[in-house]
């Protein structure tokens, strides 16, 4: 993402993170990964609620990926910094999404993760047409 | 896996920001269209 930005500054949009964490805690993560874009924290999840983003079982956790794809999922296990998923605000069951928002506060594009790989890429977000005509 | 065209107020909501302090997630918004990016958790 924070190699994008300036793809996602050319289209005249904002990239902001948000997770399960204070906002002490969602800067710490993201300037230990060079992160430039505001990251700011959620601790109650109101923003996940309020957006429709659910909560996952083990099976969509975990399970089905280990299930349907064993050597990618050990591979993002063994790499993952597990230190977010064990934060007092952490809902290791939530899962997250994306929403862009216009400068009229009108959410204009969503996505509800149904996993944690279901994310849309980078480039599906730069080439989606968010200010199409609303019907 | 892909994004849905959607029409529908945000909720404003307050959140944490290290650097603002708390602040409303509308002050992004009404600055420039922002791509919100909800993470499961940091990590």
């Amino acid at each position: 993402m924070q190699q994008s930005l300036g793809k996602f500054e050319e289209r005249g949009l904002r990239v902001v993170a948000i997770g399960q964490a204070t906002g002490t805690e969602a800067r710490s993560f993201c300037d230990e990964w060079g992160v430039e874009y505001p990251c700011v924290g959620d601790p109650r999840r109101r923003g996940y609620r309020s957006l429709g983003f659910g909560r996952g079982g083990w099976w969509n956790i975990a399970v089905r990926s280990l299930v349907t794809n064993p050597i990618e999922t050990v591979r993002l296990i063994g790499q993952a910094d597990r230190r977010g998923a064990q934060l007092k605000s952490t809902d290791i069951f939530q899962l997250g999404g994306i929403a862009i928002v216009d400068r009229g506060g009108t959410v204009r594009a969503l996505h509800r993760a149904q996993s944690p790989q279901d994310m849309p890429s980078v480039e599906e977000v730069l080439g989606f047409d968010w200010q199409a005509p609303l019907p | 896996m892909s994004l849905e065209c959607w029409n529908q107020p945000a909720v404003d909501l307050v959140v944490d920001d290290s650097q603002r302090g708390e602040h409303n997630l509308s002050d992004y918004w009404s600055e420039s269209p922002v791509v919100l990016y909800f993470h499961r958790h940091f990590g």
